[in-house]
């Protein structure tokens, strides 16, 4: 079939038509000539890893023997071209119309990625602005984006990027190249700039050294602490990605003057983002990646949940997040739901429960200021007669002392006296489930039944005098300042107040001040804290509780085990050894009690299933709302 | 020689007064805790001791409490507002692009409440006791007793979704009119009810004078003795009360615009106080207490030199 290539037909064609017309003079009469045309079909073509069908122009070489009437000595002929000629393929869809979002916040505007501080770094790669180096998909794979390929060296030390060519930067700032992505990789990693105050600094500048160019489209990033989880854990959208951004304009404009200039990749372009109003994006047309179907969006920040619901009944929004119970309205407004994960609420001991002495990573003391044994859910790890070893243990291989013991009695007391059952029937009109541990659904293939704390508030009494509270104590508990923030504190603890004599306390300031504590390790105060049930189960779930996360908030306590468990889970290749590592962890909570669950909320996000439909590629656990409402926006297909 | 020492007097007093309100705004900041502490994502593994240290020098936190504030107001008066920790662009630039949502919400509910409330106030007086003025009066306790941001759902509940004239919230593109209408009658229902009553009672006691009695026993036609005898002499006192509302609404009303993600100075000094950014959250109560401090100064000179016993006292 080789001869039949194109080149080799243009040779062939005339070769033949000459063959014959001789033919013809000399015999005169019909004949029959063989003729090589070229044909273009179009054919579809499954992308890995995608359900998108991409449609692809390719040329077909086909025979076809055709009889032609050769009249002697006057030969009318017609000269075959073997020029491949364009099918009539379907003009590409232009997008049009528009959708409108509304959503609790879009943000914090930063253009520049060093200065890119909280609420700006994800927000970019959500609302399709930007792209990241890898995407995920919602079955759990990972595949290339910005970079097409990638490659972990054999000793875990290097990622090498095969960047994707022919993607451009929007407002014609040209191709996104390895320099593209060394720089912005290197801007906002805390371990080659120490001026970054970018949301993930710390979580790049723990892993990775620098990025640098090898070509044009190669670049390769130094691992410094090998994670397991790249490169879907910060590299991709699932969970804190870098949005690559352009060089060049930083080049120009420097990095004051990139703040308000808002130059991506994605299948959207920034129009306009105003911090605390909205973001105006408008479509790319033919992206690389995806053109999306609708030609603008608008995503506007609406804080109050009533107002959303009131937008969304006017059709003045297509797309928006309410809580649980508020769902139901929306429904009847023609709303469909699409599931945006869940999140699993625990309540949190870990107020002065900072039992580490030394810090996981570097070995050094670990400031400890409030570390308080007084309080009656901490045991002293050092009391006379304890063995601090205990700690380091899936689960104590012998009795423990009753300096440790008594504490523990205690939060197994208050773990097994809230009645879940009628937290969820009562807050979440009985569409939440029930939840035992840290931040790990029910559902979950690896949660095992031992694990469920069953409601008994006798046993809780009878734990309570075992420890010696039986008349109960005093806890504070910080429940946040929002309107609807004192609900679930209340609900979980309405049985620990009216049965244990618990006198409850909620600190209703702002995070903002109270954060502070988490970050120094001071925090003396109970929490009811909240996190996706989205994560693989080889991954440390959300923890926070352990020094791991010295330099960030530590909510959830300094706990050693917790601490020697997530940095194996993080260092270890070998995703069944992790998934071990994850179980034993889960035998130690489930023994110790540090962080139990209460509650596992599913979220789902509201669309207008009237005006459009909405098969999301969505492929990211970042479930706290924001601008993750819109994600994947250029998935959005109007019924027009 | 005596308005000039009045007038003195009361620059001096204002002078202090934003001193003081410099000292307590920082004396705040400080007592909210570290504002490094917002660099430090909710979750991860945060920012390392080396950048901490970093940003502390940046920001002068190595220094004094006390140098910090000198270096602070030092910076102030040479105009340099500094940035803002959230988002790091200048705050002077911030506040521009947020005082004209403020500007155009406060003036249209300023508007509203004075196009309401004042005539109402006077129809109410003069129709006493009737139906009507009872209509007015319980406007005018609903407006007074109603919270701001139980108005704001209600008017979102009928005008938007039931009726669907109006949209629900959002200053829009291009700032239609539309867009601001039901947060200019929340935001201006409460002063509309204070201009009546403050206009009724303040007509009542007109009214009541013995020149207004005198003008119509001379025959002076009613239309001529409650506009231009009456009214006059009873709008003084709204008129003072308009202008220490118009300069509420210019320093934002966080409410209002909370319910109709109204995109002002309101939103962003709450959302300083939660940020703990401490640069923007100072200019806006500054820049409040300025205003606050140059209305109440002008209105003492025209006080004075309206009426010469002020300058007495």
């Amino acid at each position: 079939m080789r001869l039949f290539r194109r080149r080799n037909v243009r040779l062939l064609v005339p070769l033949f038509l000459g063959g014959g017309l001789i033919a013809a003079i000399a015999c005169g009469g019909e004949t029959i000539v063989e003729r090589v045309v070229v044909q273009t079909v179009v054919v579809e073509k499954q992308v890995p890893g995608e359900k998108v069908v991409e449609t692809v122009i390719v040329e077909k070489v086909v025979e076809k023997k055709v009889v032609e009437t050769v009249i002697s000595e006057k030969v009318v002929e017609k000269v075959v071209v073997a020029t491949p000629t364009a099918a009539p393929a379907a003009a590409p869809k232009l997008p049009s119309g528009s959708v409108t979002v509304a959503t609790n916040t879009v943000g914090v505007p930063v253009g520049t990625p060093a200065l890119c501080v909280p609420g700006c770094g994800n927000e970019k790669y959500l609302m399709g602005g930007w792209d990241t180096l890898t995407r995920a998909h919602p079955d759990g794979t990972t595949f290339g984006h910005i970079a097409e390929t990638w490659e972990l060296s054999s000793d875990l030390t290097s990622i090498k990027w095969n960047i994707r060519p022919g993607i451009e930067f929007h407002q014609g700032w040209g191709p996104l190249t390895a320099a593209d992505v060394a720089w912005t990789v290197n801007e906002i990693n805390g371990a080659t700039n120490p001026d970054s105050i970018h949301d993930n600094v710390g979580d790049f500048g723990g892993s990775y050294g620098e990025t640098t160019v090898i070509d044009d489209l190669t670049a390769v990033t130094v691992i410094t602490n090998f994670d397991a989880r790249a490169p879907k854990f910060l590299w991709s959208g699932f969970w804190q990605g870098i949005a690559i951004s352009s060089k060049a304009v930083f080049d120009k404009l420097g990095s004051d003057g990139m703040i308000d200039v808002f130059i991506g990749s994605g299948p959207f372009e920034v129009v306009e983002w105003v911090d605390d109003s909205h973001i105006n994006l408008k479509a790319v047309q033919n992206h690389w990646y995806k053109t999306p179907d609708v030609a603008t969006a608008r995503i506007l920040e609406v804080p109050e949940e009533s107002a959303r619901i009131a937008m969304f009944e006017t059709g003045e929004a297509d797309i928006t997040r309410v809580a649980l119970r508020n769902i139901p309205k929306l429904l009847l407004a023609g709303g469909k739901t699409r599931s945006a994960g869940s999140s699993g609420n625990t309540i949190s001991f870990g107020g002065g429960q900072f039992l580490e002495l030394t810090n996981i990573n570097t070995g050094e003391p670990l400031s400890t200021p409030g570390f308080d044994p007084s309080l009656p859910w901490v045991g002293d790890p050092d009391a006379a007669g304890c063995d601090r070893g205990v700690l380091s243990m899936a689960v104590p291989d012998g009795p423990i002392c009753d300096e440790l013991e008594n504490a523990r009695k205690v939060r197994e007391a208050l773990a097994i006296s809230i009645d879940r059952d009628a937290i969820n029937d009562a807050l979440f009109n009985g569409l939440a489930n029930p939840n035992y541990m840290t931040h790990l659904s029910i559902k979950n293939p690896i949660f095992n039944d031992k694990w469920i704390l069953p409601f008994d508030v006798e046993r809780a009494k009878q734990l309570m005098a075992e420890a010696g509270y039986a008349d109960g104590f005093t806890m504070t508990m910080n429940a946040g300042e929002g309107p609807t923030a004192l609900e679930l504190p209340e609900a979980i603890s309405s049985i620990w107040q009216n049965e244990l004599g618990i006198v409850m306390q909620y600190n209703r300031t702002a995070y903002s001040v109270v954060r502070p504590t988490y970050v120094a390790r001071s925090n003396k105060n109970t929490l009811v804290g909240g996190w996706t049930t989205s994560w693989p189960v080889d991954w440390p779930q959300g923890r926070e509780d352990n020094s791991m996360f010295d330099g960030g908030t530590m909510k959830y306590g300094a706990i050693p085990f917790s601490a020697i468990t997530h940095k194996a889970m993080i260092t270890e290749p070998d995703k069944e050894k992790r998934v071990e590592l994850a179980i034993a962890w889960y035998e130690h909570e489930n023994f110790w009690h540090w962080q139990p669950g209460v509650i596992d909320v599913p979220i789902f996000d509201v669309y207008n299933g009237d005006t459009m439909t909405w098969d999301q590629q969505r492929g990211t656990s970042i479930w706290w709302g924001g601008i993750a409402v819109a994600f994947p926006l250029e998935d959005v297909v109007l019924l027009k | 020689m005596a308005l000039a020492r009045f007038i003195l007097r009361r620059a001096a007093f204002g002078f202090f007064a934003i001193l003081g309100a410099t000292i307590i705004v920082f004396a705040l900041s400080r007592m909210g805790g570290d504002p490094r502490n917002f660099f430090v994502g909710q979750s991860g593994y945060g920012i390392s001791q080396e950048r901490w240290d970093s940003l502390g020098r940046e920001m002068g936190l190595d220094k004094p409490v006390p140098v910090q504030y000198f270096f602070w107001v030092g910076d102030l008066l040479q105009g340099d507002f500094g940035k803002s920790i959230t988002t790091q662009r200048p705050v002077i630039k911030i506040i521009r692009e947020r005082m004209g949502a403020t500007l155009q919400l406060g003036v249209a509910a300023w508007v509203f409440g004075i196009v309401i409330g004042v005539p109402l106030g006077v129809f109410s007086a003069t129709h006493r006791g009737s139906f009507w003025d009872y209509v007015s009066r319980i406007f005018a306790l609903v407006g007074q007793s109603a919270p701001t941001f139980w108005v704001g759902i209600l008017l979102i509940v009928v005008f938007a979704v039931m009726l669907g004239w109006l949209p629900a919230g959002t200053r829009g593109e291009g700032f239609p009119i539309r867009h601001l209408v039901l947060p200019a009658i929340t935001l201006g229902w409460l002063p509309a009810a204070s201009y009546l009553r403050f206009t009724r009672s303040a007509m009542l006691q007109v009214l009541d004078s013995e020149y207004i009695v005198l003008a119509r026993s001379k025959g002076v036609s009613t239309r001529w003795v409650l506009w231009k005898h009456a009214f006059r002499n009873a709008i003084i006192l709204p008129i003072t009360l308009s202008a220490f509302i118009l300069i509420g609404f210019i320093s934002g009303t966080v409410v209002a615009e909370q319910v109709f993600s109204w995109p002002g100075l309101g939103r962003l000094a709450a959302q300083a106080i939660f940020d703990n950014d401490f640069p923007v959250l100072a200019v806006v109560v500054l820049l409040t207490a300025v205003v606050y401090v140059a209305v109440v100064l002008t209105l003492d000179i025209l006080y004075a030199v309206l009426d010469p016993r002020i300058r007495l006292e």
